[in-house]
């Protein structure tokens, strides 16, 4: 598997973690006490942490790292979960998911990470370290925290370490943890040296070894250690209470690393690491010997920063060292398959010159540079140019088991980055399969429905125009199978399209609490029937209308709870989000307790906004005021808080349900609340259609839309109020010539009888004359494109069987059309 | 076995892991004059140093780690380290 593959995998399955934690915090809060969440959220967090190490996203690592450790306090009970605290985190974990969106379209974190990750990581971490400072803020707009009483020892935090020339005193604790006589053996090689060195200060938090951490194994790594301490942050306890769980030891380490060695080192504890440079007059000052001028000036002019093991190379020396730097460079940056070899093949070469030019070869440095070119070649030469960069010294930190063939490469931060964190055993019950493979599937089954329905053309025509009545009655059987078949692969490609409604709901409870608290309305969000599933393009649809209906809820129906008890309403609001499931069709409600839609409130805006005179308007009932909200042009910004409405309205949401093939029914309560009712089908892409013959010409008809079909003698036709109408069973049918609404205009033959397709519209039952009836079929509607995109009659095209194309009638507004001629 | 108990001594080698850190104390709690051998140790996991930093037995087999050998052996020498309380 490509590493490419493996961040996919990451990025997938982070994204389940992130919903997981999302709903966990959210049922934290509201139960707190619910161990099971907790351990679930924390074991989420700690495994996004532990998966991006794999990639190279120390922001990331470090962000979740500090959620970890803040969740972990929770555990432990020793920080309480405030809202404040549930902000904070989910903050930082939507931060997160931007970050992924990033590094799934890019590869990389966005450039501000390190800025936003330190900003969120004060946060977090401040409730957890409550004496430590939080260091001032950061970035723009990253408001840092005011940490607890400030420590005047002047413990210098990260952000103090590099400097220019005239270094600063070297800190306190180097004293402190070391001892007077080391630190003066320390200080009299760095004056003997004329150079400086890196000091580090590693103190490992105490719940380290649950989280995996091993600061022993860490400071191990440290190169060139000169000086080193471990010592416990407390005194140790009587051996009979000492918890061998609860890491108190740290860690005083004087080396000669880089601090980019060290930085990289550590990368993954920066926040309990300090590092400092030191040379040899800081040291004195700290020692408290007087500092002669020519001790500072040697020492500032001397070393100063050098890299790991600087000691004053002549010119050649120098060059070599550039040379195997470059190396470094060369090997570590990714080269497609075909070049590495070459390019490791390279460098070996190049850095047996350099070690040449520094006296430096022989049979094992010979033994790692003929390994380039094979699996591990690169990590090997890699390793034996940066030991030449630190210095001639007894290769001391190379323990057993550090290298071998296919040996873990502790250097790199302790991780095997060869073996996957992914545990791929997992059983293999669900696959995960690409949105696009299962819109190809249904692109062929729809191919193969047309291509089906082509036998039965084929049994006429072998029967009729060849002859061959068998042939034509095999045909038809062959059909009949292949028929079957279809039917069922149909079905089987609809289901692995059907998504649960959680899918939809999912966002709403995050979405509920944000707006509520925004609001300050205090709000409760019941889902029902998240099971209830229906095809995806459906499900897709209904994302933002749903949203829509419960920010509407939210911000008009629900009242401030200060109202609500006045009311002797409870303070707590019900939103309610239901689905149930009928034989065709998917029912979704959106109901909220709140206030009500009021018909004169909105009977007066649509008055203002001139959608309606006040002449229609006095003709109006109850019900169907309320149903002004549905009018183009009702909502607009500015009569909206931020929240809802975005030029969008109840029309935006009619105009989404309608598109596929759904209704919306609004009632409403003054002063108990509203409901909104949505109906869509259960799937969109395959429909039954009526093929009718108008004029001549052939045009489907949805089937859902008729209610029967009835061939009647002529003198059945009657006529009211200049308009022919058909009496059935009681019933007043109105009728529209279909031939004059589509402007065919062509005679019909008259045989005294008049066929008549009778459609339900809404409530009303209208009934379109047609010229005959065929059969149904099963089709694939397609949108209109291109230039028929105009044309209002019809809602789309399908190909038939035999090769022709159908138009499907849309008998909104076909009626509509009616109407305007009649 | 990184960690192996007799009665009276006990032999660290290879790679001790935070596991071992729990029969380690517990031993060393309820010896009374611990002796560890840790000739053959290459690692040790920090909950393990701690135990031994803080119950300070005997070291009778000086690793041969360099690393451990360097650094980690004086911490485990006798006096004991400034801030600890005495053992007994």
């Amino acid at each position: 598997m490509t590493d490419h593959s493996l961040l996919e995998q990451f990025l997938s399955e982070a994204a389940d973690l992130l919903d997981q934690v999302d709903v966990g915090l959210l049922g934290l809060e509201r139960d707190p006490g619910d161990r099971a969440v907790l351990d679930g959220v924390f074991r989420a967090a700690h495994t996004l942490k532990g998966s991006s190490g794999l990639f190279e996203l120390p922001h990331l690592t470090r962000l979740t790292h500090a959620t970890e450790d803040l969740l972990d306090a929770v555990r432990a009970g020793r920080v309480e979960l405030t809202g404040r605290t549930v902000d904070d985190l989910l903050a930082a974990f939507d931060v997160v998911r931007g970050w992924l969106d990033v590094v799934r379209a890019r590869g990389e974190l966005p450039s501000d990470a390190a800025q936003v990750a330190a900003g969120l990581v004060d946060r977090l971490r401040a409730p957890v370290r409550p004496g430590v400072p939080v260091p001032a803020p950061r970035g723009p707009g990253e408001p840092g925290e005011p940490g607890g009483p400030g420590d005047p020892g002047g413990a210098p935090g990260p952000e103090d370490r590099r400097d220019g020339g005239g270094l600063p005193a070297a800190p306190s604790w180097l004293l402190d943890d070391l001892g007077a006589e080391d630190v003066e053996r320390v200080r009299a090689w760095l004056e003997h040296a004329g150079t400086g060195c890196r000091v580090v200060r590693y103190e490992p938090a105490e719940g380290c070894f649950f989280t995996g951490d091993d600061p022993v194994r860490l400071v191990s790594q440290i190169p060139a250690v000169e000086a080193f301490a471990a010592w416990p942050r407390q005194a140790w306890p009587p051996l009979a209470e000492f918890d061998e769980y609860r890491c108190l030891l740290a860690f005083t380490v004087v080396t000669r690393a880089t601090v980019a060695e060290l930085d990289h080192l550590f990368r993954y504890v920066p926040d309990e690491v300090q590092v400092a440079e030191v040379d040899a007059a800081g040291l004195a000052v700290l020692l408290g010997r007087p500092v002669l001028p020519c001790d500072r000036d040697d020492a500032a002019g001397g070393g100063g920063a050098g890299s790991g093991g600087g000691t004053g190379d002549d010119p050649v020396a120098a060059a070599a060292r550039e040379v195997l730097r470059a190396q470094l460079m060369l090997l570590a940056a990714p080269s497609p398959d075909a070049e590495r070899t070459a390019r490791e093949v390279s460098a070996a070469r190049a850095v047996r010159g350099a070690l040449a030019a520094l006296g430096r070869g022989g049979p094992d440095v010979e033994e790692v540079l003929a390994l380039a070119g094979r699996p591990d070649g690169r990590d090997a030469v890699t390793g034996l140019v940066e030991r030449e960069l630190r210095g001639p010294q007894p290769v001391v930190y190379e323990g057993s088991g550090r290298w071998g063939p296919g040996g873990v490469d502790r250097r790199r931060g302790g991780q095997d980055r060869r073996a996957p964190l992914v545990d791929y055993g997992r059983g293999g019950r669900v696959l995960k399969v690409d949105q696009v493979t299962v819109d190809r599937l249904l692109e062929l089954v729809g191919q193969l429905v047309v291509a089906k329905n082509g036998l039965p053309f084929l049994a006429a025509e072998a029967e009729h125009e060849w002859d061959a009545r068998p042939l034509g009655r095999r045909i038809k059987d062959q059909y009949g199978v292949v028929n079957r078949i279809s039917e069922d692969l149909q079905a089987a490609v609809m289901d692995v399209r059907m998504l649960p409604l959680s899918v939809v709901f999912a966002r709403f409870p995050r979405l509920v609490r944000d707006i509520g608290r925004s609001l300050g309305k205090h709000v409760r969000l019941e889902l029902e029937g998240q099971d209830t599933a229906a095809d995806k393009d459906v499900i897709e649809m209904l994302a933002d209308p749903l949203i829509h209906l419960v920010r509407n809820s939210l911000d008009h129906g629900i009242e401030r709870p200060e109202v609500r008890a006045a009311a002797g309403k409870p303070a707590e609001a019900v939103v309610t989000i239901r689905a149930v499931q009928e034989p065709d069709a998917v029912v979704i409600d959106v109901v909220d307790d709140g206030r009500g839609i009021d018909p004169e409130v909105v009977k007066a805006k649509a008055l203002a906004r001139g959608l309606i005179t006040q002449e229609q308007l006095l003709e109006l009932g109850e019900q169907e005021a309320i149903e002004l909200v549905f009018l183009p042009g009702f909502s607009t910004v500015d009569t909206i808080s931020d929240l809802s409405g975005r030029g969008v309205g109840m029309d935006a949401v009619l105009t989404s349900v309608q598109a596929v093939g759904g209704t919306v029914r609004l009632s409403s309560v003054p002063g108990q609340g509203s409901q909104v009712r949505l109906r869509v089908p259960l799937s969109m892409a395959i429909s039954r259609v009526m093929i009718v013959a108008v004029a001549g010409q052939r045009f489907g008809m949805p089937v859902d839309l008729v209610a029967e079909t009835v061939r009647l003698p002529a003198s059945r036709v009657t006529r009211v109020e200049h308009q022919d109408v058909l009496v059935l069973r009681d019933q007043v049918v109105p009728l529209v010539d279909l031939a004059a609404t589509l402007q065919l205009g062509a005679d019909r033959a008259d045989d005294g009888s008049v066929s008549v397709l009778v459609t339900r519209s809404g409530q009303e039952d209208v009934g379109l004359v047609v010229d005959d009836f065929h059969e149904g079929a099963e089709v694939i509607v397609k949108p209109l494109e291109g230039v028929l995109a105009g044309s209002a009659m019809f809602c789309g095209t399908a190909l038939m069987g035999d090769g022709s194309v159908l138009l499907v009638l849309d008998l909104v507004e076909v009626l509509a059309g009616a109407r305007v001629a009649v | 076995m990184p960690v192996s108990l007799s009665r009276g001594v006990a032999t660290l080698t290879g790679v001790v892991t935070v596991e071992d850190a729990e029969p380690l104390t517990r031993w060393l709690r309820e010896t009374r004059r611990p002796k560890v051998r840790l000739t053959g140790c290459t690692h040790l996991h920090t909950a393990a140093l701690q135990a031994l930093m803080a119950a300070g037995p005997a070291v009778v087999g000086p690793p041969s780690d360099p690393f451990l050998a360097r650094w980690v052996s004086p911490l485990l020498a006798p006096p004991p380290v400034p801030t600890a309380a005495a053992k007994e």
